[in-house]
């Protein structure tokens, strides 16, 4: 009894090790991609600010502090992090109540407007924005009529990239800040009237305090996106008002000054990783990116006063001009001919498809938008599948070696993006023997592999949480039926987890479909991404067939996030988790 | 026909089961009773192989399955939260199992059938998601797929919890009913102590990761093992000294005083049978008294001990607060234990 119990015994253990070999395999690639993509480029940037012909040196540091430019940079981005904090939380505050919490007329149309930054964004946005305001712009044409002595160059500087930017950093109040609002308990509203409490104090003493959290959240996220910001100040920021993240851009591209531009990565990284800090701190005190979906609808308030009333609706309206004006000129401009494009004017025999059929068959045109759309594709499936197999790993062998593996995974997070861009240049500009002695940068795939990297954080956190909300027990009842790991992970665990598989695959995809930041820094000039052409067609002096391609760009990509978010928004996540086995907590 | 040996459970330092030993025989319904956090859903864990003991064996028809993997000991569960899979209509769950066993659609197709027969599921109800269905349905499909291969053992960890009073009564009794049809043996969890009594062939109470008693329903609950079985297991009074002194000086049958002493609600009686030379006669007052309907229970002050006891609402006894009442205490039933 007693060795046949032992014979037993081992050969479930050696049937185990032989199950487990796939996936040893699995955890030291894994290992090696965080050594290689993680941890040692990363490092790099440090010896590369901090070493010279093998020794410790402040040069670096020497140098930008004799850089008038450099310094000026970093008082600009500092500067316009101050203001952002002030100005985009005030337009994102009062964009999220009168769309939510007042009673405004029309305010189905108003939210429209407020929330088309969530599908013009980035990049589009700015190129939206130059063809308002820009030189050429269509509003600068008009004003042009009125007031000839205007400089057609007007929208430029400081004043032009807070424009652009308050505008466009207001997508996060309009998705969480917006959330919170509705998840307020109306009857604290109710009671607070009840006793006796006007308007004006029960929003300023009960209802923003709710929120309070979410706001410093929501303020030092804006810090923070103020101190990167790279192709606002790039795009409309004009020689007077250059900021960080360009410069070391630029700085990059000039093998000689490389130090400085790590410096100044290092700079940045070291403020974010404070604000990071300082974020969690505060979000400990109450919640943050809670997707929950109250049933409790606010009560819209009517504003008793007057006057307070007529103000409120007509600062409405503006806003609504002004977020909803570059989308609109730049779908009706992108469906007019050449001629009507350059002297912006709008005329019914000016209607043409011509912009869009030049694109969708001229190599050059949709070559950057197939680039992009591939090297988004790839990292968006690649990043959910492969992250798919780490929380599944991470969640069935808690120990000490996958918690490292799993807070190593969100290194990504606590970096600029162009610091991750950057220590790829400096490490994989030769050939290494752990990559293999190839040399990575000139390689058009480094940019899906960029994408890749900075795509783990949010997609790991997300995936765990749904992998936590997954109900244990059906696993152990597939198991109890008889399933091995297999069956039960592709015909109960991934069907569950499917829903938010996909929903993280599509913001993925979205969210890099346009990107500039990372292309600018790694791209193959021969393959370069939407992001890349969307930029240059931008410039000042650019053709009107540029100017066309990019409005054709927008529509498509507006076109392309707006299928994506209704997808994952729209059509109800809650009902898909709730088949998926994911319940609310 | 399974025996569990000498088992214990750890999770890192905290020891969840202490040298448990039990045997359960083939087709019997046999319940793990306790409090929550006593160890008795551990305990049917590790017997279905989800969490294996630290030290000991579990035999099933004498085969070592201590280590052997939950997808190979072909154990029947019911889970507390259904676990029905959210992806599949209600056939593919009670199929789920055949198919990993690949057995043939036509077979599939019949014995799902059969057990959607068994279980009273309709033909409309295997077709639809197993969201679509209410609680009472979905636990009939988890029965149905813990069913499907047949398996001589299944194991319930607390099937019924999250029903209400009146569909958790019905299902208790088409429980018993399936498991009487198909002969298995039920291994079954609960903290309902009604549910417990009303169902099991044999109980084993569970204290604090220790088997505090293993009986039949009748020898738990009017032989409880100790202090904490006799006050887990129904309703009991404590009897205090000056009323145990006077059953002893009228009876032959003595018990210690000093011992806690209990009895049980019921056993405390208004009236007695002609024949009946055991039961002592105690002056009580009544000192207070809620109607529940079909029954009332009074509250008795007898030498200074408050007793509780129950009077069916017939209408042949009415008793006020403050009414003196002769009642009837015969000294054998008496629960008493050592103080520790």
């Amino acid at each position: 009894m007693g060795s046949a119990k032992q014979i037993n015994n081992s050969n479930y253990k050696k049937e185990e090790f032989l199950s487990r070999l796939p996936l040893i395999i699995f955890v030291v690639l894994v290992a090696w991609f965080i050594i290689s993509f993680l941890i040692i480029p990363n490092i790099n940037i440090l010896r590369e600010t901090f070493m010279r012909d093998g020794v410790f040196s402040l040069r670096s540091i020497d140098k930008i502090l004799k850089s008038e430019r450099s310094i000026k940079a970093i008082k600009n981005s500092v500067i316009l992090a101050i203001t952002l904090s002030i100005t985009v939380n005030i337009v994102g505050i009062f964009i999220v109540l009168v769309t939510e919490y007042f009673d405004i007329k029309g305010s189905k149309i108003l939210r429209v407007a407020y929330m088309s930054t969530l599908v013009f964004g980035g990049m589009i946005l700015n190129n939206g924005y130059l063809y308002a305001y820009g030189n050429k712009g269509v509003l600068t044409k008009l004003l042009l009529n009125f007031f000839p002595n205007l400089d057609p160059y007007w929208f430029n500087g400081y004043f032009a990239v807070v424009f652009v930017m308050t505008f466009a950093c207001t997508s996060n109040y309009m998705l969480f800040f917006r959330n919170a609002i509705n998840g307020i308990d109306y009857g604290t509203v109710e009671a607070a009237q009840n006793m006796g409490a006007d308007q004006w104090s029960i929003l300023k003493k009960v209802v923003l305090p709710t929120v309070k959290p979410m706001i410093i959240t929501l303020i030092i996220m804006n810090f923070q996106t103020g101190l990167g910001a790279m192709s606002a100040p790039l795009m409309v920021g004009g020689q007077d008002f250059q900021t960080i993240s360009p410069l070391i851009l630029t700085f990059a591209n000039r093998p000689s000054s490389r130090d400085i531009a790590a410096l100044l990565s290092l700079l940045l990284g070291f403020s974010q990783l404070i604000l990071l800090y300082v974020m969690t701190s505060n979000e400990k005190k109450g919640n943050f990116l809670s997707i929950s979906k109250t049933k409790v609808r606010i009560k819209k308030q009517k504003i008793n006063n007057k006057f307070a009333n007529i103000v409120v609706h007509i600062l409405s309206y503006i806003l609504f001009v002004i977020y909803s004006l570059p989308v609109i000129l730049v779908i009706i401009f992108s469906f007019q001919s050449g001629r009507n494009i350059e002297s912006s004017i709008v005329t019914m025999d000016g209607f043409t498809l011509e912009n869009y059929i030049r694109i969708l068959t001229d190599q050059k045109s949709y070559g950057p938008f197939a680039n992009s759309f591939i090297y988004s594709f790839l990292s968006a499936g690649a990043v959910v599948i492969i992250m798919l197999v780490v929380v599944r790993i991470i969640m069935k062998y808690k120990n000490k070696l996958t918690e490292v593996m799993e807070y190593l995974f969100f290194i990504p997070w606590l970096l600029p993006s162009l610091m991750i861009a950057l220590g790829l240049i400096v490490t994989y500009d030769r050939p290494r023997v752990w990559m293999f002695n190839m040399v990575l940068v000139g390689n058009q795939w480094i940019v899906p592999l960029a994408y890749f990297i900075v795509m783990i954080p949010s997609t790991l956190r997300y995936l765990k949480a749904a992998y936590y909300s997954f109900d244990q027990n059906l696993e152990d009842a597939s198991r109890i039926l008889g399933a091995r790991g297999f069956i039960t992970m592709f015909k109960v665990i991934l069907p569950a987890l499917l829903p938010t598989a996909l929903a993280l695959f599509a913001l993925n995809f979205n969210g890099k479909l346009s990107d500039y930041d990372l292309s600018a820094f790694l791209y193959h000039p021969t393959s370069p991404t939407l992001g890349i052409v969307i930029r240059s067609n931008a410039d000042a002096t650019a053709s009107v067939d540029a100017r066309a391609i990019n409005l054709v760009y927008s529509v498509i990509l507006m076109a392309i996030s707006t299928i994506v978010l209704y997808f994952v928004y729209g059509r109800g996540t809650s009902t898909a988790e709730a088949k998926g086995g994911i319940t609310a907590k | 026909m399974i025996n569990m040996k000498d088992i214990e459970i750890r999770y890192g330092d905290f020891i969840a089961i202490h040298n448990l030993n039990l045997k359960i025989k083939a087709g019997e319904f046999f319940t793990f009773l306790g409090p929550s956090g006593c160890g008795k859903t551990t305990t049917l864990r590790a017997l279905a192989g989800f969490n294996p003991p630290s030290k000991g064996t579990i035999t099933i028809n004498d085969r070592d399955i201590t280590y052997v993997p939950v997808e190979d000991r072909k154990l029947g569960m019911v889970f507390q939260s259904y676990a029905l899979f959210p992806t599949m209509t209600v056939f593919d769950n009670i199929a789920f199992g055949l198919r990993v066993d690949k057995e043939s659609d036509s077979y599939i197709q019949a014995r799902v059938n059969e057990l959607a027969k068994l279980v009273n599921l309709s033909d409309d109800q295997l077709l639809k998601n197993v969201s679509e269905l209410s609680g009472g349905q979905q636990q009939r499909v988890a029965i149905a797929r813990a069913l499907a291969k047949k398996p001589d053992i299944v194991l319930f960890d607390e099937p019924l919890s999250n029903l209400d009073a009146k569909l958790r009564k019905q299902l208790r009794e088409e429980l018993k009913r399936i498991q009487r049809e198909t002969g298995m043996t039920a291994v079954y969890v609960t903290h309902d102590q009604e549910e417990a009594l009303v169902l099991s062939d044999h109980i084993a109470v569970f204290n604090d990761g220790y088997v505090a008693q293993v009986g039949t329903p009748n020898e738990i609950y009017d032989h409880s093992a100790d202090e904490f079985v006799c006050t887990f297991i129904g309703e009991a009074n404590k009897v205090g000294p000056e009323l145990i002194n006077y059953l002893n000086s009228k009876s032959d049958y003595k018990i210690n005083p000093n011992n806690n002493n209990y009895i049980r609600q019921e056993k405390i009686k208004t009236w007695i049978l002609p024949d009946d030379n055991e039961s002592i006669p105690v002056q009580g007052t009544v000192i207070h008294k809620e109607f529940y309907g079909l029954q009332s229970v009074y509250d008795y002050d007898i030498f200074g001990s408050k007793l509780r006891s129950n009077e069916k609402e017939d209408g042949n006894k009415v008793m006020e607060v403050g009414e003196e009442v002769t009642l009837y205490i015969d000294p054998h039933h008496i629960l008493s234990y050592e103080v520790k």
